[in-house]
């Protein structure tokens, strides 16, 4: 009975304290969201094997040479819950359908979830807790911190990978759980650090198990010699299989990541000093095991890497208000080495590690016995830069002109080469070899007509070659498109998104995608 | 005796004077300057709604918190394309935009000013608190039943979108209630009209709504109304800053 009353005394309590709460600052609710359909259409692209599993997910997915490659519908909802000054809590969250069956199976059309399959995204479920301390600002949970001045290529952001599903959108951030501090000691100056616990990599586009299961592809190492010699065992023993493995790193707290960046005004211009301990959120090739059979493993791992960045920009009002910006970042990478092991046939201990030994003449020859000698070179540990520079303006007529000079795409990573297969290439054939860091030119042209109604853009990518490339090619992907602002937040849009140049470049690499049109329809509210 | 009667004369006259002289063009500019910006800090709680030529009309709805003499903070509130986003205007030259898809805060180039605001009629230039005699020279050319007229040039080495100006400016609250903006040679461009004036407060009237045709468009028009407005609530510095541009969203 005393257990009871003291039972009903803590309800009681905490009834009071639960009616009592509101008293403190009442919550202030905004809603809002988005629905929107999407289709695209591919032309012309290599068609996908299914990889791993039997087939992909959703099995009817498939990427034709020539067919339909998304026919997404999306529901977003979007709710932000304030009390007082001093907290919010957001989320924000995407429904969205497939518009594809998985029904590989008689079973699977008895389930709803495999004839009409659908993913949840969490873009953001944070609470913000404002003055936690004075001057500082608290916020933990799912979010995404973006860092840097230029648009979509920020070598100085890291914290986020990015979602390279789109090719359209250049990569997204990926929301991550974190906890993130920002300290304003004074005027503009803003300290902002951030810790991530768990390594959140990079969503790849359907086309990307290209690059690792094509046996006719090159071997990712800088050595020419080892590459060649790589070659010749591959032509010896042509591969029947390449499966692909990822190593995840483990979730201990050797392998969080943290970022610090110092922002402020100088000179009237925007500047930030950056740091960022962690990993690349695309995978490295790093091992290759040869079983049986000529089915070879390919390994995958994320390298860890320590990013210095800074960033400016600002406006030239004597070039009519000119917008200019630049960002840099210098990485350090980890060293990633080519680990292959031999567990097919003639094996010594059943999985030998196979390795070269560099000659006289600067050839390498194989072994296959402990200890080993020395492994190719994925990830080479020199420092390299990644940068942008870029403008942008407004015409009279109200046309914006965006222009960026990008040392380093998105997914570029690692001092050294490159190596792309040419078209038709064999097992064993000589790659193309060109700057691991490209340089591209990025422009963006939007008119806008009609009070605003109409929006048509221009815009693309275009690799030149490096001036240490010694087979010169370029490349480009072209994004036009034209959309109607038919109501108020109600659009429909139309568009294309081109792959051009040749196999054995970045945007004729079939695993970089294929070209699409596509038409999207947008209800915001 | 006759000493105080001159002296009284001559003090009726000198007050008399200033009424019976009307006040000079710069006179005048310098009491619409000092009218449109006779508070410390304004919340304006805005709907712009756009008219298309085919009877369509599109609308946002914002919140606008100023203090003089130029930080601005605009944050929209509908329809949802918008919704979320923020601009920040702490100076002449230096502004942000808050775009919440990307969560991510960009400094705009002044060139921003060339662009039209949200499709509207209203350039960003607009959208600012006018000082006009920073810019113009002021002549006053007329007097009507309401208004005090005046004609603005603008001022040697500027090279203005208008380089002339057309106002009517109250005679006793000394606001606009109409401006016309002309090219060189005196073609009317553009023309705003505003009208419903409340005083919110002891020094400050508010016209409840503003609407502007531009004649370069087809006569295409867009109007402000004004749904409520607050005068200095005391809003801190803090407020246009870029860490409350992201935490507003």
């Amino acid at each position: 009975m005393r257990r009871a009353r003291g039972a009903c005394g803590i309800v009681a309590a905490l009834l009071a304290i639960a009616i009592a709460a509101p008293a403190r600052g009442d919550v202030e609710i905004k809603f809002g969201g988005q629905i929107s359909s999407d289709i695209r259409y591919r032309l012309g692209g290599e068609e996908v094997p299914p990889g791993l599993s039997a087939v992909p997910f959703p099995s009817q997915q498939r990427l034709l040479k020539y067919g339909f490659s998304r026919n997404e519908n999306l529901i977003k909802a979007q709710l932000s819950l304030t009390i007082g000054e001093r907290v919010k809590a957001v989320a924000d969250v995407d429904f969205v359908w497939y518009g594809y069956s998985d029904v590989n199976e008689l079973q699977a059309e008895t389930l709803h979830e495999r004839v009409d399959p659908y993913r949840l995204e969490a873009h953001a479920a944070y609470i913000d807790v404002y003055k936690i301390l004075p001057h500082v600002d608290l916020r933990i949970g799912r979010q995404v911190v973006a860092w840097g001045t230029a648009d979509r290529f920020n070598p100085t952001s890291n914290l986020n990978s990015l979602d390279l599903s789109d090719p359209v959108l250049f990569g997204k951030p990926l929301a991550n759980d974190m906890i993130r501090l920002d300290w304003n000691p004074w005027r503009d100056l803003i300290v902002t650090a951030v810790w991530v616990p768990i390594f959140r990599p990079a969503q790849l586009p359907r086309t990307a198990p290209l690059a690792l299961t094509d046996p006719a592809r090159p071997a990712p190492v800088q050595e020419d010699g080892i590459r060649l010699r790589l070659g010749q065992l591959a032509l010896a023993n042509p591969p029947t299989a390449v499966n692909a493995y990822t190593m995840l790193p483990e979730p201990s707290i050797e392998n969080t990541q943290v970022g610090v960046r110092i922002a402020g005004r100088l000179l009237k211009q925007d500047v930030s000093l950056s740091y960022y301990h962690g990993r690349f959120g695309i995978p490295s090739p790093s091992f290759t095991v040869n079983g049986p059979k000529g089915v070879v493993s390919a390994l995958v791992m994320w390298p860890r890497m320590d990013v210095l960045g800074a960033d400016i920009a600002g406006s030239i009002d004597k070039l009519g208000g000119l917008g200019y910006f630049a960002e840099v970042g210098v990485f350090f990478p980890q060293e990633i080495t080519y680990g292959i092991y031999n567990d097919g046939t003639g094996t010594i201990t059943g999985h030998d590690p196979v390795t070269f030994v560099k000659q006289m003449d600067g050839s390498y020859t194989t072994k296959q016995d402990y200890p080993e000698a020395q492994r190719g070179t994925v990830i080479p540990s020199t420092p390299f830069a990644k940068y942008t520079i870029g403008v942008d303006y407004t015409f009279k007529n109200g046309f914006y002109l965006n222009f960026q000079y990008v040392h380093g795409f998105i997914d570029e990573f690692g001092a050294g080469r490159q190596g792309y297969a040419k078209a038709g290439a064999a097992v064993g054939d000589a790659p193309r070899l060109e700057e691991r860091i490209g340089e591209y030119l990025v422009p963006t042209l939007q008119m806008k007509f009609f009070s605003d109604q109409v929006l048509v853009q221009l815009a693309g990518a275009i690799k030149i070659p490096s001036i240490l490339d010694v087979e010169k090619k370029s490349c480009a992907v072209v994004n036009p498109l034209v959309e109607w602002a038919v109501w108020d937040a109600t659009s429909l849009a139309l568009g294309a998104f081109i792959f051009i140049g040749d196999h054995d470049t970045k945007f004729g690499d079939p695993a970089a995608g294929a070209s699409e049109i596509y038409a999207k329809a947008k209800f915001t509210y | 005796m006759k000493i105080l009667r001159a002296a009284l004369a001559a003090c009726v006259v000198s007050a008399a004077a200033p009424a019976l002289a009307d006040p000079t063009g710069p006179e005048l500019l310098k009491k619409v300057d000092e009218a449109l910006n006779a508070f410390k800090d304004g919340v304006f709680d805005s709907k712009l709604r756009i008219r298309e030529p085919n009877g369509q009309a599109r609308e946002y709805a914002f919140v606008t918190y100023q203090k003089t003499p130029n930080k601005r903070l605009v944050r929209f509130t509908s329809p949802g394309d918008v919704k979320g986003m923020g601009v920040l205007v702490e100076n002449a030259e230096t502004m942000y935009v808050f775009l919440p898809g990307f969560q991510k805060v960009r400094r705009m180039g002044t060139h921003i000013k060339n662009q039209t605001f949200m499709g509207s009629d209203f350039s960003f230039e607009d959208m600012s608190q006018l000082a006009l005699s920073d810019t113009y020279d002021a002549k006053l050319t007329g007097k009507d039943d309401k208004s005090w007229i005046l004609e603005l040039t603008q001022k040697p080495g500027l090279d203005l979108e208008f380089p002339r100006v057309k106002l009517w400016a109250d005679l006793n609250m000394f606001q606009p209630l109409r401006i016309v903006y002309m090219d060189a040679s005196g073609k009317n461009l553009k023309e705003q009209v505003r009208d419903g004036y409340k005083q919110d407060s002891p020094i400050h009237w508010q016209p409840m709504r503003v609407l502007i045709t531009d004649h370069r468009r087809n006569d295409h028009q867009s109007e402000i109304d004004f749904v409520s407005t607050k005068i200095d609530s005391g809003l801190g510095d803090d407020l246009f800053s870029v860490r409350s541009l992201v935490r507003g969203q």
